[in-house]
């Protein structure tokens, strides 16, 4: 009740007068339904079913500016870069900190804005018409201050070999709402990687919409953090079609806040499809995933396979919704999400949602939330391991799992070193 | 090397051991036979560690010194080691590196620098091989997916790599084909040594044709009811455990 009370008395202004009007009349007009919808809507409330586990008051208790330029970060953009990298910070493209790489013929990537302004026509098709807005309200919200991001295209049956990196931070006191627009035409080829950071008392609120077409191959690794005092908001709907593998996975190091609504549409027949995820939080770090894969279409096949660790008091929060529509026979969708809390104040909600209208399916689903494992620990302890070390070993092998997935292996490596260093015996996280 | 003298211990409320003697010199080979559910694991676990035993009377002394004080790690690096019956599969931490950590742990504790990576991998290769196991399943995740032969070749092969003084075997033969019987065999063999000494639990008198024991002991209801040479267990071969049966079942 009292959250409820919080919420309601927020100091965020969502700043709708102030959204930006560039732009033509369709951008406009898809600008000004948005908000007015959220201002209908409203911020979502613990009384909102795909809210319930989830408070939006860290979000809404501060107050943040708007920038009409990117901020200075203390993100250390270069030092994680691992390859051809795009950064947007506090909602603007930064082309000074960005690096293109060689790009193949029929492949581009454009500043939103930019892109906009130059190919309406093409951008206009795909902007704002994937990821449910009126569902969404953070990404209705987003919308509604629609300005600037990136867009990837790649062309029909360009394959593009070196991974590319996007980069969006919101830097300490600010809000940003950018975007990024992944359109994969028919029998293309992408290797992408996105970071998110929001810093100190800062609300990142990024949307995403990717477009896989047929027989597409797109392999896609998610990174995102935040300071414990800020927040991030990150709304992403694929759309994949018929022959097309995508493959994703989302990793989340922490954040005062942290809150994912992923899914996939596959809307085409044979497709294989993975949603994969790794959370760690720790002190009072929220992580909360919500994820969907609607399969509309016969004869795909999903995996999705999340994994938390979560330590101080963190609480992790994990609904994965699965639907299996009408016709779509022969759909063969497996789910799991297991938990390791590494101290007793921990907690995770776990909660899948299967919704089958076809009868010839198979969908299968399960939820762990457990210690280490003693007969592990004893094991390494007789071959001489010490406790602690043990325990760090046997942490970091449950990470490993999602982690070795990765198939661009600088970022492996990093990611290695970092989830590995974490869980030192001796650094103390309460 | 070994002195366990009047061993009791329990899990929860039940006592498993009830008053186990048993003195092994540097050097032996013993064998303990003995029913199912007598004791034998909790025997090899307590004597490695295993938190879940509550040791309530007697004592276990490794050269003169109590083990039952110290951690599971301490007593690896004093030179104890548990082949156990029923490995775990540890999924997300690869053999090598396992051992590896194992290995500079055990040196760590022991005031020895950690072994150079190279000089590990050509060691660790090497023995790898005298057990049959690959480059490919030493990059695996330690016993994963791994058959019950497998696994029992891995715990040999660890043992290989850690070289410890006190070398528990539980069981390690069974479920073994006779290929694998004897890759076992020739491992614990080829570290037979005078300052070495070998702790069997086995069922089958097989076993002891490729590994000779000194003695062979026989345990019943929580207890060593027999001890003698090797002709020991071919006399139990022949007429099994029902003669000490009662002895046991009066405990
Ligand atoms: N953790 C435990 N909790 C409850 N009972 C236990 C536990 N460990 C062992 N026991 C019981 O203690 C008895 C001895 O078990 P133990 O495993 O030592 O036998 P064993 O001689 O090794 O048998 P086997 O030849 O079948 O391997 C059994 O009755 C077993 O059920
Ligand atoms: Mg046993």
């Amino acid at each position: 009740m009292s959250l409820t009370a919080v919420q309601e008395s927020h100091a965020f202004d969502p700043a709708l007068e102030s959204a930006p009007t560039w732009g033509n009349s369709e951008l406009v007009a898809l600008r000004k339904s948005a908000a007015d919808l959220f201002r209908q809507k409203g911020f979502p409330t613990l009384k909102d079913e795909e809210w319930r586990y989830t408070s939006v008051a860290p979000i809404t208790s501060k107050s943040y500016v708007l920038a009409a330029s990117p901020g200075k970060t203390e993100h250390a953009i270069a030092e994680k870069r691992v390859c051809a990298n795009l950064v947007v910070i506090d909602g603007h493209f930064v082309p000074e900190l960005s690096d293109l790489g060689r790009l193949p013929k029929g492949a581009a990537v454009f500043p939103l804005r930019e892109a906009c302004e130059k190919n309406w026509g093409q951008v206009g098709a795909h902007l704002g018409r994937l990821v449910d807005w009126s569902f969404y309200p953070f990404a209705a919200l987003n919308t509604a201050h629609l300005n600037d991001g990136i867009v990837l295209w790649v062309e029909e049956g360009v394959v593009v070999e070196e991974p590319i990196q996007v980069t969006f931070v919101a830097t300490a006191g600010r809000v940003a709402h950018p975007r990024l627009l992944v359109v994969v035409e028919k029998g293309g080829g992408l290797q992408l990687i996105s970071e998110c950071y929001a810093e100190k008392d800062a609300f990142l609120n990024l949307v995403e919409e990717g477009w896989y077409g047929e027989s597409s191959a797109v392999r896609y690794t998610r990174l995102q953090d935040a300071d414990d005092e800020g927040s991030l908001v990150a709304t992403f709907t694929g759309k994949v079609l018929g022959e097309a593998s995508v493959e994703t996975e989302t990793v989340t190091l922490g954040g005062g806040l942290v809150r994912n609504d992923s899914g996939l549409i596959l809307a085409g027949e044979n497709i294989h499809a993975t949603l994969d995820g790794l959370y760690l939080g720790t002190r009072k770090q929220h992580i909360d995933h919500h994820t969907f894969l609607d399969h509309t279409m016969p004869n795909c096949n999903s995996f999705e396979n999340y994994k938390g660790i979560l330590d101080g008091s963190a609480v992790g929060v994990f609904n994965g919704k699965i639907f299996v529509r009408h016709g779509a026979q022969k759909t063969d969708s497996k789910q799991s999400n297991r938990n390791l809390l590494l101290s007793r104040d921990a907690t995770v909600n776990s909660k899948p949602q299967l919704e089958i209208f076809a009868d010839d399916v198979k969908c299968t689903h399960g939820a762990t939330i457990g210690q280490i494992e003693p007969s592990q620990m004893f094991y390494l302890q007789s071959r001489g391991i010490p406790k602690e070390h043990a325990r760090q070993i046997l942490t970091f092998a449950f990470a490993n799992e999602i982690i070795e997935k990765i198939p661009h292996e600088p970022l492996r490596k990093r990611l290695e070193e970092e989830i590995f260093a974490r869980f030192t015996p001796g650094r103390e996280e309460t | 090397m070994l002195t366990v003298k009047n061993l009791h211990a329990r899990v929860e409320d039940k006592e498993i051991l009830h008053g186990v003697d048993l003195q092994v010199n540097a050097g032996e080979v013993h064998a303990i036979m003995g029913p199912n559910g007598s004791g034998k694991s909790t025997l090899a676990q307590v004597l490695a560690g295993k938190e879940d035993y509550e040791v309530t009377e007697g004592e276990a002394l490794l050269d003169g010194e109590d083990l039952l004080d110290l951690d599971p790690e301490e007593r690896a690096a004093k030179g104890v080691f548990l082949a156990f019956q029923y490995p775990v599969q540890i999924p997300g931490v690869s053999n090598a590196y396992f051992l590896r950590s194992a290995l500079n742990a055990i040196r760590k504790a022991r005031g020895e620098a950690e072994v150079d990576p190279m000089e590990f991998m050509k060691t660790l290769r090497e023995k790898a091989a005298k057990v049959g196991m690959d480059d490919a399943m030493i990059q695996r995740g330690v016993n994963e997916g791994f058959s019950g032969g497998e696994k029992k070749r891995n715990e040999i092969f660890q043992m290989m790599m850690l070289e410890p003084r006190l070398c528990i075997l539980d069981e390690t033969d069974s479920g073994l084909d006779i290929d694998a019987l004897r890759i076992v065999a020739d491992g614990v063999n080829s570290m037979r040594s005078p300052d070495r000494a070998f702790l069997v639990v086995t069922h089958y008198q097989r076993l002891l044709n490729y590994i000779v024991p000194d003695y062979v002991h026989v345990m019943v209801g929580g207890r060593i009811v027999k001890s003698g040479g090797r002709e020991l267990a071919l006399e139990l071969e022949e007429k099994g455990y029902a003669q000490f049966e009662k002895e046991g079942a009066t405990v």
